[in-house]
């Protein structure tokens, strides 16, 4: 991974090795219009922008260490919400990007702790361990407030919308960015062994539990840091309930599968699709948009079982009608 | 020939000529380029947020609020609309737009933004629940649109409305602390007054949630200041949220606490009353007065009742039960309330609980001062800063960070035998108050 | 206080064995996790609050009108949805994966549908409601008679896995489904019949609950994690990890319950996720 970040800052273009110029300039210059454009927005489309931002950050972190390893995590909630909690609690004391930062590597430490003892299971059993595991984080956290401290629900400052845009933004940029020079890496190649076979991977020398281990952490720290950067969207209110919502659980996981979790495109695709489906149709047709969100679903699985993606790969191969002949 | 040196009669008429001609032209393109006035507005545009779906809601709570955003609407369209002064005239309403946040924060943020900037709506009403009203007032503030908030009941948050920071949010609902003292104020009563020495323990149990919490603390610690005795407290996760209570036997064991601990007095700050009640019943529990929490005031017999699928107590069961609300509540016995109320079991099927007007009238508040001031959004909120109503619950004065002032209103109220509607107990000077039972029938 | 939690834990615990199993079937037998199952309860419990609120049928006889409903119900789910998905995927990571997809999916479809129709109010369906005493414990008749019968529905199911051929069918495609095909049963067939049968145990156990516990389209999915705590408890493709997991999540909820209110789930959570630790394949688990 070194060499990676050696390269990247020899030359920043090079955003990864091996990749044409072609493709990480259009990216580059994606990144720096949703850099400068946000001043000229209006509120609401500004929201819809940061939205979209966030799910794919949150949805790229899932798929980083999730779909790479089909380690199927489902507790993603617990470490979006510590790092919630933490950021809100505690950014009067320090700027925002410092407590995000350690709020970030709180969830870090706790998912290092979390993955050692519990990567050892595999398929449903981790999935519904996961799972537990953020509804015991909010239920401790609950029961904190009820019982110790006798305050509920956690009052901070507010932001204004463009700041609340660049934070997740932000975060957003960094998280992308470095799941982008950790996939191509030693690292993220290791996950995908393990993903793919994971005794294979042990035969040939991988030390799987400290990947493993590794990856999770650093897939709930940077679920941690947009976590901690969502506060400044919750102006200045948060409980349990919001923090740890079941919801942050799923998504991640359904925008993943659903772009298709071959590539990191994958996530991307799946979130970007899903969170402006979901604005469009909660606008147009307010009390069925679930259902319709849900048929769609249904039909995206039964017609492109490999998520979306797994369709432009077919199509790349076999061309729009499956004439062109495989190469 | 014309004079040398001096301006020839033809220069000086071309001269003036052009001038004038540009005089004329700039005149007219300065009026051409006027703004077009404004269209004749036709109608009055309200807009809300509110949680319809999601796994976060509490449907019920949004169903029985829902009801009085439209009500609104539909009466005042019924007598031709809300008079503007602006246009001089009554101006009908539009259909109203809805917003479903999924009781989601972000969502209910980002849909209010919509509201004021997109859609552009005259009005805007509050969304459901303390926490979102909270989250929405900077909001208000920034684009000066003044809110009512009904279902806003935290003193934390309310602190920025009492010093003016969140200026353009408005309350009805009891706060903790109001409340703490009228029930203080009660029992102290009942122990010098009505029944001397017999009520000196009170156990309390609450809902984990924010209501719950500061009703709780704030009820409980002027109990204690006052020397009330509380050897019994529990909390519980409410119903709505994960692994929440969802039947009279999750409070068996706790209703088994109360009955070993022989507290005199049970009270429930929550939201989950009616399956309390249950439990005491299903264990014959009978302390001297058992005081419940909003959700669960009325409609006992009709919403709740066998029909609908739900509990349904009978009169004589439920005689006794004390609801502490601390809303500005109404027995709805004079004549218009007595009318309001039976329009109200005809339009919902249910008959109002003591604080269904409040949300009406703290709604009402707001169109009576588009009717002073117009459609301004500041002469607004100032209208209702310093004006006291006149509506159907008396003389209505709204406190930004405190409960809504009604001449009409009492703050507890007691089920006493009546099938529809409970009595307003105190405060003693309230009107139309009644006698409270105590101690209270041995119903079950 | 103890006898208290004897019973209090008893009768949850029979109702979510009864849960529990259902969901285990489904699982064991078609390898889909269905984290609808909640919802399956939840439209039981709705048509029995329907026809006691119109008809005043009393909700132990529903069951012969939500069973076979639900019934119906899940085997269409599974033959339009679920058949194409078993065809698509190559390996059992993929079906788990994509069919969780669409059972997500699901959940939010049938939630928000009941809740057009039936507006999200809390409904319930209060049947002998009288209190009666058991051992000095208080407790309401139907949350005894939904205790029993749960037990007794479960027995049933018991009984025609371990003594029909259709029970056998499935116990053979639990155990070994290359093996069960290669002996002729019919998978397609057998998929379809144990999903649709999980989702009438569900949606039994749904409308006895709606006897003494209001539910509005939304509670499913409280059921739906106490069901998966059971079945990770007891052991996937057990029956008898169900039955047991479904009482021991139902002491640990009771007690949690008595002790301290806050923690029901935390404590249920935790008890899974210590002895996953230990037994991670669960007490009974293959």
């Amino acid at each position: 991974m070194l060499r990676n970040l050696k390269a990247f800052l020899k030359s920043p273009l090079d955003l990864v090795k091996g990749e044409p110029l072609t493709r990480t300039l259009p990216i580059v210059g994606i990144f720096v219009v949703l850099g400068v454009v946000p001043p000229l927005l209006s509120g609401y489309y500004l929201s819809i922008l940061r939205e979209v931002l966030m799910w794919t950050a949150l949805a790229v972190s899932w798929y980083f260490f999730s779909g790479s390893t089909k380690y199927i995590s489902l507790g993603s909630a617990a470490f979006f919400g510590i790092g919630m909690y933490f950021t809100a609690k505690f950014m009067e004391f320090l700027t925002l990007p410092v407590i995000v930062l350690l709020g970030g590597l709180v969830c870090f430490g706790l998912a290092l702790v979390i993955g050692l003892v519990t990567l050892r299971l595999r398929g449903i059993y981790f999935a519904i361990l996961t799972f537990s595991v953020s509804m015991v984080a909010q239920a401790l956290i609950s029961w904190w407030e009820t019982k110790v401290t006798r305050i509920p629900t956690t009052l901070f400052r507010t932001f204004d919308s463009l700041s609340m845009y660049y934070a997740i933004f932000v975060c957003a940029t960094v998280t992308l960015l470095l799941i982008t020079l950790l996939r191509r890496s030693k690292f993220g190649l290791a996950l995908k062994m393990i993903g793919e076979n994971e005794e294979a991977a042990v035969h040939v020398g991988v030390n799987a539990s400290i990947y493993k281990t590794l990856g999770f952490a650093i897939s709930a720290m940077l679920m941690g840091f947009m976590g901690g950067c969502f506060t400044t969207v919750l102006m200045g209110y948060l409980n349990p309930q919001i923090a740890f919502n079941p919801l942050y659980s799923f998504m991640p996981a359904v925008m993943a599968l659903l772009g298709g979790i071959g590539s990191v495109y994958g996530p991307i695709i799946g979130a970007i699709t899903m969170s402006l489906a979901e604005e469009y149709l909660a606008v147009t047709l307010a009390r069925y948009f679930l259902i319709i969100l849900g048929l769609v679903v249904i039909v995206v699985v039964l017609l492109m079982p490999d998520g979306i993606m797994g369709i432009v790969e077919k199509m790349k191969t076999t061309g729009l009608f499956g004439t062109r002949k495989k190469s | 020939m014309a004079k040398k040196g001096a301006i020839s009669k033809a220069t000086a008429g071309i001269i003036i000529a052009i001038i004038v001609v540009v005089g004329v032209v700039g005149a007219a393109w300065y009026i051409i380029s006027l703004p077009p006035a404004p269209p004749a507005k036709e109608k009055i545009l309200v807009g809300w947020v509110h949680s319809i779906t999601g796994p976060g809601t509490i449907p019920a709570m949004t169903a029985t609020f829902d009801v009085y955003y439209r009500w609104i609407i539909e009466d005042y369209n019924n007598t031709g609309g809300l008079f503007v002064p602006e246009y001089g005239k009554k101006l009908p309403f539009a259909t109203p737009i809805e917003y479903d946040d999924e009781f989601d924060v972000a969502k209910m943020l980002s849909y209010t933004e919509k509201l004021i900037t997109v859609d552009k709506v005259d009005i805007l009403f509050a969304p459901m629940s303390t926490g979102m009203c909270y989250a929405a007032m900077p909001t208000y503030e920034k684009y000066k649109y003044p809110v009512v908030c009904n279902t806003f009941g935290s003193e934390r948050s309310a602190l920025k409305m009492r010093t003016g920071e969140y200026s353009y949010s408005f309350s009805t609902l009891g706060f903790p602390s109001e409340t703490g003292d009228e029930v203080d104020a009660l029992f102290k009563y009942i122990n010098t007054t009505k029944a001397p020495g017999q009520l000196n323990s009170v156990g309390i149990i609450y809902h984990n949630l924010e209501h719950g919490v500061e009703y709780a603390s704030a009820i409980r610690d002027r109990l204690l200041l006052d020397g009330f005795s509380v050897p019994y407290e529990k909390s519980y996760l409410a119903f709505g949220i994960p692994g929440g209570v969802t039947s009279a036997s999750d409070f068996y064991s706790m209703v088994n606490d109360l009955s070993l601990a022989g507290v005199d007095v049970a009270i429930l700050c929550g939201y989950e009353g009616n399956l309390f009640l249950r439990a005491c019943m299903d264990k014959h529990y009978n302390p001297d007065l058992v005081v419940v929490g909003p959700g669960c005031e009325t409609g006992f017999l009709e919403w709740m009742d066998v029909a609908l699928g739900g509990y349904g107590f009978t009169p004589a069961q439920l005689s006794g039960t004390v609801l502490y609300d601390g809303w500005p509540g109404t027995s709805y016995k004079t004549v218009d309330l007595k009318a309001w109320a039976n329009m109200h079991y005809g339009r919902a099927h249910y008959y109002p609980f003591p604080a269904s007007v409040t949300f009406y009238v703290g709604l009402e508040c707001i169109f009576k001062a588009v009717q002073l001031v117009g459609l301004n959004g500041t002469k607004i909120r100032d209208a209702l800063l310093s004006q006291t109503f006149t509506t159907i619950l008396g003389q209505t004065h709204l406190r930004p960070g405190y409960s809504m002032e009604c001449s009409l209103t009492g703050t507890i109220c007691q089920w006493q035998g009546g099938v529809n509607s409970s009595e307003v107990i105190w405060p003693l000077t309230a009107v139309n108050v009644s006698n409270i039972i105590y101690p209270k029938p041995t119903s079950w | 206080m103890f006898e208290d939690i004897i019973i209090g834990g008893a009768i949850l615990g029979a109702i979510y064995s009864l849960i529990a199993v259902g969901l285990n079937l489904q699982y064991g037998v078609t390898r889909i996790l269905n984290i609808a199952h909640g919802e399956f309860l939840m439209l039981g419990a709705y048509v029995t609050c329907i026809f006691f609120a119109l008809y005043g049928v009393n909700p132990l006889v529903s069951l012969v009108i939500s069973g076979p409903i639900v019934f119906v119900i899940g085997i269409l789910i599974q033959i339009v949805v679920f058949r194409r998905i078993v065809r698509v995927s190559k390996v059992a990571e993929e079906l788990e994966v994509r069919s969780l997809l669409v059972c997500f999916a699901l959940m939010y479809i049938i939630q928000n549908v009941v809740a057009l129709i039936f507006t999200p109010n809390p409904r319930g369906a209060p049947y002998l409601t009288a209190s009666i005493n058991i051992a000095g414990y208080w407790v309401e008749l139907g949350m005894v008679v939904a205790a029993v019968m749960s037990i007794i529905i479960s027995l049933l199911m018991y009984l025609l896995l371990r003594f029909t051929s259709i029970g056998l069918a499935m116990r053979a495609t639990v155990e070994d489904p290359t093996g069960a095909q290669l002996v002729g049963i019919n998978n397609l067939k057998i998929h379809a019949v144990s999903f649709g049968l999980g989702a009438l145990l569900s949606a039994s156990a749904g409308s006895m609950l709606v006897m003494f516990r209001y539910l509005t389209p939304f509670t499913g999915p409280d059921y739906t994690f106490i069901a998966l705590a059971v079945i990770v408890l007891g052991g996937t493709g057990s029956f008898m990890g169900s039955l047991v997991g479904g009482f021991i999540v139902g002491y640990v909820y009771y007690a949690s319950l008595t002790i301290d209110p806050l923690m029901t789930f935390a404590a249920v959570f935790s008890c899974i996720i210590i002895l996953l630790l230990i037994r991670p394949k669960g007490l009974f688990g293959r």
